[in-house]
């Protein structure tokens, strides 16, 4: 049997950062023919290695071979020279031009004169070529997450591709664009073309790759052909010990706390010019954790602002332990005793410019200890921000440093306790777990869970449907603004919470929840 | 870069190394200052000998410093003012001539005792800056609209508009020399010799600031749309109006310093009734790095460098040149700011190790 | 009545006159913004320029060597901007003050011995044969002097195809809007707006010489007259598209135009107002288009600096 033709060859690379190795001695061979899947954790090394195989960053030490050759690249354009292209999982897209402009931009066979005819009949011949589906003068900004994507797949096999990296490249896809997108990638592969999968998600490597090497902390631990594994021994090998699919322990609440804490009847929100929230009625009971899945864009997020009171809603009301609250401003449905944990941190939540204490009495400033009268005490907030940290299990050296020196995963505990501590009805997270490592993830696990415990109703969304049916009592999935169905955790399965994802209404259940 | 160093990233640089690495810049900045004054021929070393000389070793050489730094520290604090809730009002030297020009307006037409007047004035000043600063601000704050070229814009106006009145209307009739209006009535108590209390009024504006930044609940709110508008919005904080007070605040800060300007050092409106203070008070901001106290510094050594191209001027230096050394003296404090974030690692050549 | 039509061709040709300054400085400025970067030191660029200008054409009395002067002066102070703010990354509007301080004091100390004594030559007055005769537009726009034509004409076309219909101007634009994305996509990120901004600085430093060479034809403190800061706002009005920008250009010298006609001729408003004219009408419209033109039109990425994650 002959050997398998070789693509592209990493060999012995190393990367380290200050005070972490983000790549060590990492060796993988990726063959021609054939999808070959990345899999690892968050922080496990698979986009620092990506990078290099990309020419963004440099190896301290190791070698790349391209198709048996070594190759050194000084830049991105090196790699792109040297046949290797990458679909990033945050596109790398300019909104405002066409996509004929995105896909001809910094690429050497752009003639030096451009007309929109030429470029566009261009775009059309590259677009047939590989059988993705075009329209070369429409706006990117406008595009579905699927069609930008294809823009960026074509834009990357333009320019001679012969090794085809996307990562994570389902994150922002529904299942109708998960299935072409995996079909295109079939093809490629019939093409002769090496393809690179990054992923996290386990049933996802199953399903459409040859080979997976997983990553764990920076080390392969191991490269395995796809038919030999199932989930549970991917799983093992990603963190290194065996991890069973169980549910979080939990007790059934006291019957005097399950009143009704938070009910939304028919509401209707705009965000962006756009309807992102249609007909939306749902009810969350003290003591319960209700998962919302679905696809990220379908509105959880304006779900999330008009239930805070940070968008008000068109049409419906919003009724939080027995109380209306639509159109409350948001410090006035926080003193109703609702905490949110938002999804975009750096966004809404924390001021990373200003110091640790200055963001711990966020939610508490105006009343003692923190202030009397107007007046600021600084120890008073000092004392808020110690008991804060202490609750949230993170030290830091002082608590006049920024807020941004810390680590994401510590940011987010200190935000989410600060949040779960004003939640005595409501706590609302969303996407809490997004991007943290392993003890963080813990920490918020427990700390989501104690709001249950203690009688609060917790709306808890995730795209993570593994989580959501470790933790929720109820999971409701929301498609275009709707909720589409709702599923005790008795009988949801992954399949029937894709399958509302993908917009199809449970046949056993009306929108209402 | 350098074979054996390697720069490496500080993730937030410590207030003091950014204070250590401005002080770098300003020494930077009066060397090479320095160095292209020898090379136009002059002799550096000789002038900075002269004016120090005369500023610190005369009693008229500290009044002139002393009636300097007063304006200084409140341009400066005005423009920092700004930077607390993130915006940079350029428009200190418009609304400190529309300050000089209501005070004056009061002072010279408006009979009354001058305990009742001089405060009086002084509020004036404090509306009139304002009132300058009000339609850049409303329109950054709601509509956000570009707010440094819009007070940048309102400082011509204002420039032409004292011009007017004081070569017109209040013209005084008996000088020759158009170029200032009649005398004000009152005069502002002097201190010391021909220091007048403006200075007083400077520092308790700053300690006053100070007060109202670190220990309000309100200062805090301020700081907090400052640092992340959305963020605090969510935290129930009227952004929009925390903003607009912060901004009237600094407008009124820089009046208040042109009204006493024109009741204390100059006693006329005239034309060049600022010495382009407002614009060294971007410089000072800069320099003060978000401090209180480091802004009464840095208003000192601009009064310094200020009073020394004043007295140099015949040795061939003038107002101009110190204006540019404010320009490379801001360039570099930029620098530094970057500078500030990065430390030189060295790298053992055969292990890799890295050292401090 | 007849007195109308002379004067209506005057107005037409100091308005161009005039207009050539913010012309030739906002089509730089445009190039500079499209790549992304904000070069708020305008106004010092345009006072070294006006000086080097005077003081190479007082040395050597040749106008050519004026604004060779100036384009060098230009591109070596635009290039240290594009050091210190594309390399360095220094905060933009703290770059840009210094360069408008350093540039206007400089000017202003170094050039005292030039002020007041008009240059001994100037660009002088095209006759375009045939079409200078006509009798409104003759006068109007078919006798003007040569950079003028440069500046409403050569500039912003040769601008406009570059932006939108080459690939360097592609690239330039990528840059501006989203520079990560153009970095993977293989430009040279660095490269291009120190490029950019360079030649912004060299536009700058050319719209000071105009001043100087054709337009005043003296050189005195504070010339420039906050025309730099006009300019900004002008090219936040015209959308960051060159052609536009000449439109708003020659809109603006008729304003200035316009107030210095009314001052000349005694008509009754105050010469106060009539000078503040220009600064009350770029004050409107920035006000105006500040909030309508900015959000769609202005690229993604201005003011940000690039990095690149470490190396």
């Amino acid at each position: 049997m002959s050997q398998p033709e070789p693509g592209v060859a990493l060999r012995h690379i190393t990367k380290t950062f200050p005070g972490v190795i983000a790549n060590d001695d990492i060796s993988i061979a990726f063959r021609k023919g054939e999808i070959h899947a990345l899999l690892g954790e968050n922080g496990a090394g698979k986009s620092t290695l990506m990078n290099i195989l990309t020419g963004i960053y440099r190896a301290e030490s190791g070698e790349i071979e391209v198709e048996g050759r070594p190759v050194h690249f000084r830049s991105a354009a090196d790699a792109i020279a040297a046949g290797i292209g990458m679909v990033h999982q945050h596109f790398k897209l300019v909104m405002a031009f066409t996509v004929a402009q995105n896909i001809h931009m910094g690429w050497r066979e752009t003639p030096l004169w451009l007309s929109q005819t030429n470029l566009s009949a261009r775009t059309a011949r590259l677009a047939e070529e590989f059988g993705m589906a075009l329209d070369p003068d429409a706006i990117v900004g406008d595009l579905s997450a699927g069609e930008q994507q294809r823009v960026e797949i074509v834009r990357v096999l333009a320019r001679g591709a012969r090794v085809l990296i996307v990562d994570e490249p389902t994150a922002v896809l529904s299942p109708a664009e998960v299935a072409s997108l995996f079909t295109a990638l079939h093809r490629l592969r019939g093409t002769g073309r090496a393809v690179i999968f990054i992923s996290h998600k386990l049933n996802e490597v199953l399903d459409i790759s040859d080979r997976v090497t997983i990553l764990r902390r920076g080390r392969v631990a191991g490269t395995r052909d796809t038919s030999e594994m199932d989930s549970r021994k991917l799983a093992a090998m990603m963190i290194g010990r065996e991890v069973i699919f169980s549910r979080l322990p939990r007790s059934t609440a006291p019957d005097g706390l399950r009143r009704e804490v938070l009910r939304l009847d028919g509401v209707s929100a705009t965000s962006s010019g756009r309807r992102a929230l249609r007909d939306v009625s749902l009810s969350v009971h003290g003591g319960e954790i209700l998962g919302i899945a679905g696809v990220a864009g379908n509105g959880q997020r304006t779900l999330t602002e008009v239930i805070a009171g940070m968008v008000p809603p068109d049409s419906g009301s919003i009724h939080i332990d027995g109380q209306p609250s639509a159109g409350m401003r948001p410090d006035a449905v926080a003193r109703l005793g609702v905490g949110h944990i938002p999804e975009d941190r750096l966004k809404s939540g924390f001021a990373g410019a200003l110091s640790i204490v200055a963001n711990a009495v966020l939610r508490s400033y105006r009343s003692p200890p923190v202030s009397r009268r107007g007046w600021f005490s600084a120890t008073g907030a000092a004392a808020v921000a110690g008991t804060l940290l202490a609750e949230a299990d993170v030290s830091v050296p002082n608590l006049g440093i920024p807020l941004q020196s810390l680590s994401g995963g510590n940011q987010q505990r200190l935000i989410a306790r600060r949040e779960c501590r004003i939640a005595q009805r409501l706590l609302i997270a969303a996407y809490p777990m997004r991007g943290l490592d392993v003890g963080a993830v813990e920490r918020l696990r427990a700390m989501l869970m104690e709001r249950r415990e203690a009688g609060a109703g917790v709306i808890l969304i995730s795209e993570e449907i593994d989580e959501l049916l470790e933790l929720a009592d109820r999971i409701a999935v929301m498609h275009h603004g709707r909720i589409t169905g709702t599923l005790e955790i008795s009988e949801a399965t992954p399949e029937r919470i894709g399958l509302l994802m993908g917009g199809e209404r449970d046949r056993m259940d009306g929108a209402r929840v | 870069m350098f074979d054996g160093y390697r720069l490496e990233r500080i993730r937030v640089p410590g207030a003091r190394r950014g204070a250590l690495f401005r002080l770098i810049a300003v020494l930077l900045a009066l060397a090479v200052a320095a160095a292209v004054l020898a090379l136009l021929g002059h002799h550096p070393l000789t002038m900075g000998r002269d004016a120090l000389a005369y500023t610190f070793g005369s009693a008229l050489g500290l009044q002139d410093l002393g009636s300097l730094v007063a304006p200084l520290v409140m341009t400066g604090l005005a423009v920092m003012i700004g930077k607390r809730v993130n915006l940079w009002n350029i428009g200190g030297e418009g609304q400190f001539y529309m300050g000089a020009w209501a005070a004056a307006g009061i002072g010279i037409f408006v009979p009354g005792p001058a305990v009742l007047m001089l405060p009086l004035m002084a509020l004036a000043g404090a509306a009139a800056g304002m009132a300058w600063i009000v339609v850049p601000a409303y329109a950054r704050a709601r509509a956000n609209v570009d707010e440094i070229i819009t007070t940048l814009l309102m400082n011509f106006i204002a420039v032409l508009i004292v011009g007017y009145f004081a070569t017109g209307p209040w013209r005084d009739p008996g000088q020759t020399i158009s170029a200032s209006s009649r005398p004000i009535q009152f005069a502002l108590p002097g201190l010391y010799g021909d220091l007048n209390i403006g200075i007083i009024v400077a520092l308790a504006l700053v300690v006053g600031c100070w007060v109202l930044f670190t220990r309000t609940a309100w200062g805090y709110e301020a700081s907090y749309v400052g640092a992340n508008t959305d963020s605090a919005r969510y935290a129930g904080i009227p952004a929009a109006r925390r903003v607009m007070a912060t901004l009237l605040l600094s407008g009124a800060v820089a009046g208040i310093a042109g009204a006493i300007e024109v009741s204390g050092t100059v006693s006329r409106l005239q034309v060049g009734i600022s010495s382009q203070f407002g614009y060294f008070g971007i410089v000072i901001a800069a320099l003060a790095g978000g401090s209180f106290p480091g802004i009464v510094l840095a208003a000192f050594l601009m009064a310094v460098l200020i009073n020394a191209g004043i007295i140099l001027e015949t040795q061939g230096l003038s107002l101009n040149a110190v204006i540019a050394l404010t320009g490379w003296l801001l360039l570099l404090t930029g620098i530094a700011g970057v500078a500030a974030g990065y430390r030189l690692r060295r790298v053992h050549p055969r292990t890799g190790k890295v050292s401090a | 009545m007849s007195d109308l039509v002379p004067l209506l061709s005057n107005l037409l040709s100091s308005g161009l006159l005039a207009g050539g300054v913010l012309a030739l400085a906002g089509t730089g400025e445009t190039v500079v913004e499209r790549a992304g970067v904000l070069n708020l030191g305008i106004e010092g660029f345009m006072a070294v320029g006006a000086v080097a200008a005077i003081a190479a054409v007082t040395a050597t009395g040749n106008l050519w060597l004026g604004v060779a002067a100036a384009v060098v002066l230009g591109l070596a102070l635009g290039l240290v901007l594009a050091l210190v703010v594309v390399l360095f990354r220094v905060d933009q509007v703290v770059a840009g003050l210094g360069f408008s301080f350093l540039g206007s004091g400089l000017a202003a100390w170094l050039g005292a011995p030039y002020a007041g004594t008009p240059a001994a030559v100037t660009f002088a007055r095209l006759e375009i044969p045939v079409l200078s005769d006509l009798s409104f537009f003759g006068k109007a726009i078919f006798s003007l002097p040569l950079p003028t034509y440069a500046a409403f004409l050569l500039g912003p076309v040769l601008v406009h195809l570059v932006l939108f219909r080459t690939r360097l101007g592609l690239g330039i634009c990528a840059v501006g809007e989203n520079p990560a994305a153009a970095d993977a996509a293989g430009l040279p990120v660095v490269a291009l707006r120190c490029l950019c901004v360079a030649f912004g600085g060299m536009m700058a430093a050319l719209s000071g010489a105009y001043l100087t060479l054709v337009l005043v034809p003296t050189w005195s403190e504070g010339l420039t007259g906050g025309r730099g800061w006009i300019t900004l706002s002008l090219v936040i009005f015209a959308a960051y598209r060159p052609l536009r920008l000449a439109v708003a250009a020659f809109g603006f010298g008729l304003i200035t135009a316009l107030g210095f006609s009314a001052q000349v001729l005694g008509v009754a408003v105050n010469s106060a107002f009539l000078s503040a004219l220009p600064y009350l009408a770029t004050l409107s419209i920035m006000l105006v288009a500040g909030h309508r033109a900015r959000r769609t039109a202005r690229p993604a990425g201005l003011g940000i600096p690039f990095e690149r994650e470490p190396h």
